[in-house]
């Protein structure tokens, strides 16, 4: 089961490295990988009936409670089942699509890494493990939008796209490590056991909330689903795989998998329902009003993204049914429509349904394909997304509390949808005018097989739903329930309260349909009057207002000016310094009186007559020299010490700076006094405020009383553990070599920061 | 600038300050000397004779040496401490070895320390060489 995992990731550095001989076929030899995977999964089904499960358990970071726990159970099996088969599918419609494009290489490994994430994520029965593979399914989401990275407003969606969901992703990791402190442990199986303490928990509603705001934005609820219309960027493979069909369920599954953990409380079936429903109708009415194929087809998708949600937030056995069998009805027919949308696109040029039209004619396997497609859409028999819309409705009456309001909302945006599919099919494929750019003709092999099966899958479990019923959402229902259920999945239901909601909705959509001369264009006022407000604008205009908040403060830190930079750096140092200085009353260490020879004050005296030399003096080789007199007389001070290496290390250095300082000078400009006299006496006071604080350190480091002085075990070890008798040098290279290795380090990054600033101008 | 008494003194002094900085090297770790120290007066080494000369005449290498023996100190300096990683999971951890030398009745041991010495000892030289070597060609660019 990992290998599934890893045999994905292997195939998106594989796709690099197919011979040009067999590049004609790449779709196919790509889609070979996940077909292969399909079928494996498919041979797992008996093996997980009555809750069975396939786990592998390796530990990765145990400390942070990370390990690579992977689980195959119902729930994954579903998600695992959609993603590879409908991969296997979108790659062959890929490898036609991207003729033609840039950098196809790039967009094969970018689609199945994308693969391989999302198989990770529905597999992943570690919370931490989960985070990783949902963030690269973000990352690779962004790369996938920005395919065609040369255009403004693609690279616009694709950031977007990225900064909303890593921004629901961020809070979703708070919300787990939340999580697993409440419960001690990243393991989904074990947090199940503590559901009811985690619920009491005082941090229930925060963890709720914020896991929830990386479902949300995963899956484009409102308020976060301007996104994804904006994703519609992507190359139409794209669209149909990721942005309707896998990534934006990952919400989805993510609420279902913790629903045992997180689930039946009051806050659950308020918030999700509440999110669910407002998306669900907010998709559906916004779909009627766009232009471009698939941005209606992107607002309907956020609409099954809002009943998905809403169903899952209702949390009865029959909703979460429901939500399962509306999850397959939904990746079916939105992965075929999206599909079809792109083969339109290829062959006509456009995707404006109003120039769009007479397509039947001249696509005519495309126009069966993708009616099948609608009819499911439109929840009409013999379809699955009959079955489909029948138990949606089902489960809405049979709410707790609050039927009456989610059927309500539940007919309306059925209607809508309803609408939608006989607009389309109308529009595109039947309207007697078309004035798109190209003149269409029937699409290729490589363009209808991948949607007509998936289109055909719709249909035949449409009829057989049995099978469907048992075998796959049976399983998948017992790990978000924990009681077993008896499925047992229906085309015809008999004439039931249902049955006419069915009714009342076709002839609803129909009806709508038939004004849609006098609605469209009102609802388009309806729509430029009260929801002017485009959240992508508001979106990006927040964005701008942190960069320009960026750089107004970073004009005001980063100023540029070096003294300034000095001046802050040495007070701050001085201040604290000093704090901690008067806060110890250093004045009151009493100074023994030490022997001190002649040499040592004679040589203070000459240190000092020099350093006030080098102040006062109007011309720079002098306060050159005398600055050098000043590192020789405490070189000398070293060795009255007898600290050899020191005086050495002392010596050498301040001779090769006097000889580089002579150097520069002589091809500097003259001597001129630049300061005035206030700023003079600024950085005297700045120097004396510094120079005081070190003073008091080192006399104050003298009266610290340490159990046993540092230098005790350097002299007694130094022989023994680091065979040398100079304890100076066997500190640098053995007991402090890491003091050391820093040092070099900074000498390496000063030598390029000459470099930055010798060179700098040249080019 | 010119100087014809440092440009004598350099072709007299130039061996003999390779020759002290080595020595200082090799003994630093019993007496006063190591790395840093004989790094820098192999650097004064390398600058004594282009010093004595006008900045226009100095030859410049075209081959990146400073940044040669910068990096190289750096490269010995990580491998130095990235060996103790495989012996004892620590980094920077003295490895010695001790080789009984015939004639003579001495051991010599080598550590890893002493390839650290060597590579700060390389930096240094780099380092000196490099600024000098930069200032150098940017006049002469002028």
């Amino acid at each position: 089961m990992e290998l599934s995992i890893g045999i994905l990731f292997a195939a998106a550095v594989l796709s690099l490295s197919i011979p040009s001989r067999l590049r004609p076929l790449k779709g196919w030899i790509l889609s070979l990988f996940p077909l292969g995977i399909f079928i494996f999964l498919l041979t797992t089904i008996p093996e997980l009936q009555n809750n069975g499960v396939l786990e592998t358990n390796r530990s990765w970071m145990p400390g942070i409670g990370l390990n690579l726990h992977l689980l195959l159970d119902g729930l994954s099996l579903i998600f695992a089942l959609l993603i590879t088969g409908i991969g296997s599918f979108i790659l062959i419609y890929a490898h036609q699509y991207m003729q033609g494009y840039a950098h196809t290489n790039r967009f094969y490994v970018y689609l199945l890494v994308f693969m391989g994430s999302m198989l990770g994520l529905v597999l992943s029965a570690n919370l931490l493990l989960l985070f990783i593979f949902w963030e690269l399914t973000g990352i690779s989401s962004f790369l996938l939008i920005g395919f065609k990275h040369k255009e403004e407003n693609v690279r616009q969606s694709a950031i977007q796209a990225l900064l909303v969901t890593a921004f629901g992703g961020l809070m979703m990791l708070s919300g787990f490590v939340m999580l697993g402190l409440v419960s001690g442990t990243y393991e989904i199986n074990q947090m199940i056991g503590q559901s009811s303490s985690i619920i009491n928990h005082g941090w229930y509603l925060p963890i709720l909330i914020l896991i929830l705001g990386g479902a949300f934005s995963k899956s484009a609820q409102f308020p976060f689903h301007f996104w994804l219309p904006g994703a519609m960027q992507a190359p139409s493979p794209v669209s149909a795989f990721l942005h309707s069909a896998t990534m934006v369920k990952a919400g989805i599954y993510l609420m279902a998998r913790l629903n045992p953990v997180l689930g039946n409380t009051m806050e659950w079936q308020t918030i999700i329902p509440l999110i669910g429903g407002a998306t669900m109708l907010i998709g559906a009415y916004l779909a009627l009003t766009q232009k471009d194929l698939k941005a209606i087809l992107a607002y309907t998708t956020i609409s099954a993204l809002g009943t998905l949600m809403l169903l899952i937030g209702i949390d009865t056995e029959l909703s979460m049914k429901a939500a399962l069998i509306y999850l397959i009805v939904h990746a079916l027919y939105k992965g075929t429509l999206f599909m079809v949308a792109g083969s339109i696109d290829k062959k006509t040029g456009t995707r404006n349904i109003d120039l769009l039209g007479t397509l039947a004619y001249r696509m005519p396997i495309t126009t069966v394909v993708a009616l099948l497609a609608l009819l499911s859409m439109a929840g009409l028999p013999p379809m699955l997304g009959f079955i489909g819309k029948e138990i949606i409705y089902e489960a809405n009456i049979q709410t707790p509390n609050v039927a009456g309001i989610v059927t309500t909302l539940g007919v309306i945006s059925n209607i809508f949808m309803v609408w939608v599919s006989i607009f389309i099919g109308y529009r595109v494929f039947f309207r007697k005018s078309y004035q798109g750019y190209k003149t269409p003709s029937e699409t290729s092999f490589h363009f209808w097989i991948g949607p007509g099966i998936l289109a055909l899958g719709g249909l035949i479990l449409g009829l057989f739903p049995y099978q469907l019923g048992e075998n796959i959402i049976q399983p998948a229902l017992g790990v978000i329930q924990a009681e077993q259920l008896d499925i047992k999945l229906k085309l015809w239901h008999g004439f039931n309260r249902v049955f006419l909601l069915s009714m009342f909705t076709l002839l609803g959509g129909v009806a709508l349909f038939l004004l849609r001369h006098q609605l469209i264009p009102f609802f388009r006022r309806v729509n430029k009057k009260f929801f002017d407000v485009r959240f992508s604008d508001m979106f990006t205009g927040f964005i701008d207002g942190i960069m320009a908040f960026a750089k107004g403060h970073t004009k005001v830190i980063q100023h540029g000016y070096q003294r300034f930079y000095l001046m802050v750096i040495f007070l701050v140092v001085a201040a604290m310094g000093w704090f901690q200085l008067i806060n110890t009353r250093f004045w009151e260490i009493e100074m023994p009186v030490q022997q001190v020879s002649v040499y040592t004050v004679l040589i203070a005296l000459v240190i000092t007559v020099a350093t006030l030399f080098t102040l006062l003096s109007r011309s720079r080789l002098t306060a050159i020299i005398s600055m050098g007199v000043v590192g020789y007389g405490i070189a000398l001070i070293y060795l009255i010490y007898s600290a050899v290496d020191l005086a050495i290390t002392q010596l050498l250095v301040e001779t090769l700076t006097v000889v580089i300082f002579v150097l520069v000078i002589f091809k500097l400009p003259r001597f001129a006094s630049l300061s005035s006299r206030a700023s003079k006496l600024r950085d005297a006071g700045i120097a004396l405020i510094v120079g005081g604080f070190m003073t008091g350190i080192a006399m104050k480091a003298k009266h610290l009383e340490l159990k046993e002085p540092i230098s005790d075990f350097f002299v007694k070890n130094a022989p023994g553990k680091g065979f040398g008798d100079n304890i100076v040098n066997v500190i640098l290279v053995d007991f402090r070599a890491l003091d050391t290795l820093g040092e070099v380090t900074v000498l390496m990054i000063a030598a390029l920061g000459v470099v930055a600033l010798l060179k700098i101008d040249r080019s | 600038m010119s100087s014809v008494i440092l440009k004598m003194a350099s072709i007299v002094l130039r061996p003999l300050f390779w020759v002290i900085s080595i020595w200082l090297l090799l003994r630093g770790h019993n007496h006063p000397g190591g790395g840093f120290i004989g790094g820098l007066i192999a650097g004064s080494a390398l600058i004594i004779g282009p010093l004595s000369r006008e900045a226009e005449e100095i030859k410049l290498e075209k081959k990146n040496y400073p940044l040669l023996f910068l990096s190289g100190g750096m490269i010995l300096i990580l491998l130095s401490a990235a060996l103790g990683l495989f012996t004892s999971d620590l980094m920077l951890e003295g490895l010695w070895m001790k080789i009984p030398l015939p004639l003579v009745d001495a051991t010599l041991k080598l550590g890893t320390p002493l390839m650290f010495d060597v590579g700060v000892y390389l930096t240094v030289i780099g380092f000196i060489y490099f600024i000098f070597n930069s200032m150098m060609e940017e006049w002469q660019w002028k």
